[in-house]
């Protein structure tokens, strides 16, 4: 009962968890110490103030926290008032409730042995509750238990994988309110990715169908930032668009495909690599800057499939509005930058030539790439550019992009990640949120939007290897830097865990499942096809658990009196010899081990009324005096885990 | 783990008892379903074993509530498309599954070896008693037997054992009570579902008439060996002889026993000759009811008593004898006296 809670306690107000075990405490003294059951008048108005403190916690009784929330004051109340078996059974049923609310709420790599312990609590307490006979010990209960999951299991196992998963909502889900999670936001200002590189939190898992494309050009655009405001630079509304456009042209005809784990965001950014061309999955689209996007926020761990051209044009025509929209600047700041912007147009007529000339400022005047860059004023472009100097990708990138739309070239600032590190283990690539990166794109003639990354000319450590090795070259270290070979392997392999984990059961949905037929040789079977499959595989567990049952409500056989008599042998290590009756073998048992001597003839005297007299309850009695006999040292078990006394008939 | 004392303080405010048609629906249909399966098993001998044939599953009142919640929950995890809320689902409804299974093969390959019930008074509780054994590897538990309405604890049948469990059920009437169906159930493992069976046996418990409470004196009816009923001497041991069945424990001499090892009966002066006649004719006139609860009452003090005593109704005479036997033989005969007739009970 209480397993059901544990989830609950991070999540809820104290007061709720208190009430829980105050609650339980007041039961336990009622049972152990005969204190007195709080009496109804006590009860009822205590219910009440209850759901009047949850509902001014939450505002609300809808939703997923708040209603558990009330669940657990619900259960907390009943266990006081607990007397009749119909109290427990109602009991259960919340604290099935209060674990599917937890999961409602976050799902980890835990909740999988967390769903396991629970149903174990909540299955032995249902076995407790719904005994009608004489009381039976705790591990008489447990082992019921467990005989009922291992049968229940093959039978999970089954519905799991051919249960048909239908997508989408049937009706609107109560958003979660206030849940942060680290990753990008649709605003840049200086100092927010540098803060978000200290977190080893995993962004996503991406599987290449075929090779890795290589470490420089692995750029995972999520969000294009258009609108500056004199300080950050900010994403445009999410717009839908239309879906398949000609923006995007492949160059070269290879293109990459790949699919991608996502971890929640609560966004509705998806991630890509530059650029998408094609892409699966329902509610996912491509904005106008050719990223991908999903109708819904991305609340819990989403499978999609896409496929980029490395090498393409995006936007070879650039409408007059389009373009006065990526050259926009507000006006009265960062002057010196303004100018510096309207310097180098006079110079350069070629817009390349421009860029180029801005890259080699950064490359050859003494910029430098840090985590810790130095505070910046009002005019955050212009300190940094001319004064500080010392920055993280998303100064170099927004103040590229500033000078750029100074000298009158359309420019735009990219967030989205770099990079990510192969797991050879797992065969996939992780990227986490310290790959966080931020870079620009100029519009050129001809050329449409081409990726200008001004980091890469400052610190090219960063694109060629990662942020450990950039900040290594400039003396400074992350908080994750893990030097030991076989640590490392550990947490590849752990990442590998969780990855498969994501895959196989937080992830697994219609797409998986369909993608899971597949590989089993079914080409794209529909609901009804599964539903026939699960029935068929059900009715085949169910026949092989009935055999099972039936079986073992079966007499013994003689058989199973030799095979026990053949264990007890190989139990104490003596051999009966050719043509020796068990009770010579007992003899000589307690000759040469006399702490077995007295189970030994128990048990040949047992196996004798047994096999010889048919006596139903010496045979009965065989595996309890079996389990008697202790183990010679030294023998090795034939058969691990098969502890002695595990037979239900105690 | 439920404490069933009624709490003192408890409020005394009941909910409208909205089962009520409910209820009157399933005992409309509980009887309909028994004529079904008394047409299609017919009249019942034991011993009997359980086969799938007879033995029917329903779910319970929980198991109907766990079928909603495990609807409930499963609408919820498509809705939230939320795997680990499949995975609970799917577990809920295979742990459902197999107790379903686990309920049937409780029940079924169990044998009934007997039913019977000892002769009560009237008003007095009977008992049902049902013999199980259950010659397989494994112990069936929580088996209840009942009839109607009146159930038997729970009990388990060990492997390769036996176990007795007993109806307890209330008589009213004087005459032969006929238990027609006596039903075995098992709710085990969950409670989700409910297993039984119905064995048509037409059990037969004598009902004896309740012993009046102010009967008349019992007379003294000259016994043809003259000598007087109830003048017994006291206690002269004359000398002991074997036992014989229906010889009044008190007469046993248990020191000789302790001693010898030999049941013997010690013979009293007097009391072994003595001669009773309890006859209907003496009772007072009025109700038949009442002039056997009186001869019942006479039976048992002249037993009690340990005479020797014999019994005349209008339509059988029982020639005089003593001790318990004889003692039950003229009780039966009392509730056969007509009208006491054979009626159901449940």
């Amino acid at each position: 009962m209480v397993a059901a809670f544990v989830p609950q306690f991070g999540v809820q107000p104290v007061w709720i968890s208190g009430l829980l075990v105050l609650c339980v405490g007041l039961r336990w003294w009622a049972e152990c110490a005969r204190g007195l059951l709080v009496n109804a008048w006590i009860r009822t108005p205590l219910a009440l103030l209850c759901f009047f403190a949850v509902f001014q916690t939450y505002q609300t009784f809808n939703g997923v926290e708040a209603g558990s929330a009330l669940l657990s004051v619900m259960a907390a109340l009943k266990v006081l008032e607990t007397r009749k078996q119909r109290d427990l059974f109602v009991l259960l049923f919340i604290a099935l409730f209060l674990v599917l609310s937890g999961f409602l709420v976050e799902q980890y790599l835990w909740s999988g042995p967390y769903l396991v312990a629970a149903a174990a609590c909540i299955t032995t307490a249902w076995f407790a509750a719904s005994r009608r006979g004489s009381a039976k010990s705790a591990g008489w209960y447990l082992r019921h238990m467990r005989r009922h999951l291992l049968l229940a299991s093959p039978l999970l196992l089954a519905m799991w994988i051919l249960f048909p998963r239908v997508p989408g909502p049937f009706w609107a889900i109560p958003t979660s309110s206030g849940d942060s999670f680290t990753g990008l936001s649709d605003k840049i200002s200086p100092g927010d990715i540098s803060r978000l590189s200290q977190s080893e939190a995993v962004a996503f898992r991406v599987n290449f169908e075929g090779a890795t494309p290589s470490r420089e050009s692995l750029y995972w655009r999520a969000i294009v930032m258009t609108k500056f405001d004199g300080r950050s630079w900010a994403a445009n509304k999410p717009t839908k668009t239309v879906n398949r456009d000609q923006s995007v042209l492949p160059v070269a005809p290879r293109p990459t495909r790949y699919t991608i784990t996502m971890e929640p965001t609560n966004q509705h950014w998806l991630f890509a690599l530059d650029m998408p061309t094609e892409w699966s999955g329902r509610g996912i689209y491509r904005t106008p800057g050719q990223t991908l996007q999903r109708t819904r926020p991305v609340e819990k761990l989403l499978r999609y499939d896409a496929t980029s051209h490395l090498q393409y044009t995006a936007n070879t025509q650039l409408s007059s509005f389009a373009r006065r929209r990526y050259s926009e600047l507000p006006p009265n700041n960062n002057e010196r930058a303004r100018d510096l912007g309207r310097s180098l147009r006079s110079e350069y007529d070629n817009d390349l030539e421009l860029v180029n000339a801005m890259l080699s400022r950064f490359r050859n005047e003494p910029y430098f790439y840090t985590l810790q860059p130095p505070a910046l004023g009002r005019d955050a472009i212009d300190a940094f550019l001319f004064d500080t100097r010392r920055g993280f990708c998303e100064h170099y990138a927004s103040s590229f992009a500033f000078v750029m739309r100074a000298a009158g070239i359309p420019a735009r600032v990219i967030a989205g990640y770099q990079g990510g590190e192969r797991n050879p283990i797992a065969d996939h690539l992780t990227v986490r949120q310290s790959d966080a990166h931020a870079w620009t794109e100029v519009w050129l003639p001809e050329r449409g939007w081409v990726r200008v990354d001004p980091t890469a000319a400052v610190a090219p450590e960063r694109i060629e290897q990662n942020l450990d090795s950039a900040l290594r070259e400039s003396g400074e270290r992350s908080l994750s830097a893990f030097d030991f070979q076989f640590v490392e392997r550990l947490r590849l392999a752990w990442d590998m865990v969780n990855a498969r984990w994501n895959e196989w059961v937080l992830g697994y949905g219609p797409e998986t499942q369909q993608k899971f037929m597949r590989a089993l040789g079914l080409s794209d079977p529909n609901w009804r096809d599964l539903t026939i499959m699960l029935a068929i595989f059900l009715v085949g567990i169910m026949a092989a658990v009935t055999i099972y049952l039936w079986l073992i409500h079966q007499p013994p056989r003689p058989d199973d009196q030799k095979r026990l008599f053949l264990r007890a042998q190989s139990r104490v290590g003596v051999t009966a010899h050719r043509g020796e009756t068990a009770t010579a073998w007992a003899l000589r048992v307690s000759e040469v081990q006399p702490e077995n001597g007295l189970a030994a003839r128990r048990f040949a005297r047992d196996f004798l009324a047994a096999r010889y007299a048919g006596n139903l309850s010496a045979a009965g009695r065989l595996k309890s005096s079996l389990g008697r006999m202790r183990r010679r040292p030294g023998v090795r078990l034939r058969r691990l885990g098969r502890r002695s006394g595990n037979t239900d008939a105690s | 783990m439920t404490t069933q004392s009624p709490n003192k303080f408890s409020m005394r405010w009941r909910f409208p008892d909205w089962r009520k048609p409910f209820r009157k629906l399933r005992r409309a249909g509980d009887s309909r379903l028994s004529r079904w399966v008394k047409r299609r098993q017919g009249d019942d001998q034991l011993p009997l074993t359980l086969r799938s044939k007879r033995i029917y599953i329903l779910p319970t009142s929980v198991g109907v509530t766990f079928g909603i919640v495990c609807l409930a929950m499963l609408l919820g995890s498509m809705n939230y498309n939320n795997s680990m809320g499949f995975a609970l689902t799917f577990l809920l409804v295979a742990i459902g599954l197999v107790a379903m299974h686990r309920c049937h093969q409780n029940l079924s390959g169990l044998k009934v070896v007997s039913a019977s019930a000892n002769p009560v008074f009237a008003g007095e509780t009977a008992e049902i008693q049902v013999r199980l054994e259950n010659d397989g590897r494994s112990e069936r538990l929580d088996i209840e037997a009942y009839v109607g309405a009146a159930f038997s604890e729970a009990s388990d049948v060990p492997a390769a054992g036996t176990a007795k469990v007993t109806i307890p059920l209330s008589t009213e009437r004087r005459g032969f009570a006929i238990v027609e169906r006596v039903g075995l159930r098992t709710q085990f493992p969950m409670n989700l579902l409910n297993t039984w069976t119905w064995m048509y046996l037409s059990t037969r418990c004598v009902v004896w008439p309740r012993p009046a409470v102010d009967a008349p004196a019992r007379p003294d009816t000259p016994s043809p060996s003259g000598n007087k009923g109830g003048s017994r001497g006291d206690d002269d041991l004359v000398g002991l002889r074997d036992y014989q069945d229906g010889d009044s424990p008190r007469l046993i001499a248990w020191k000789t026993l302790a001693r010898s090892d030999q049941l013997k009966s010690r013979q009293m002066s007097g009391g072994g000759t003595s001669t009773t006649w309890l006859e209907f004719d003496f009772t007072p006139p009025g109700d038949l009811e009442y002039r056997l609860s009186v001869l019942a009452r006479w039976i048992i003090d002249a037993e009690r008593a340990d005479e020797n005593f014999g019994l005349r109704l209008p339509d059988q005479e029982i020639p005089p004898n003593h001790g318990l036997q004889h003692r039950d033989r003229c009780l039966d005969a009392l509730a056969a006296v007509p009208p006491g007739e054979e009626y159901r009970l449940a």
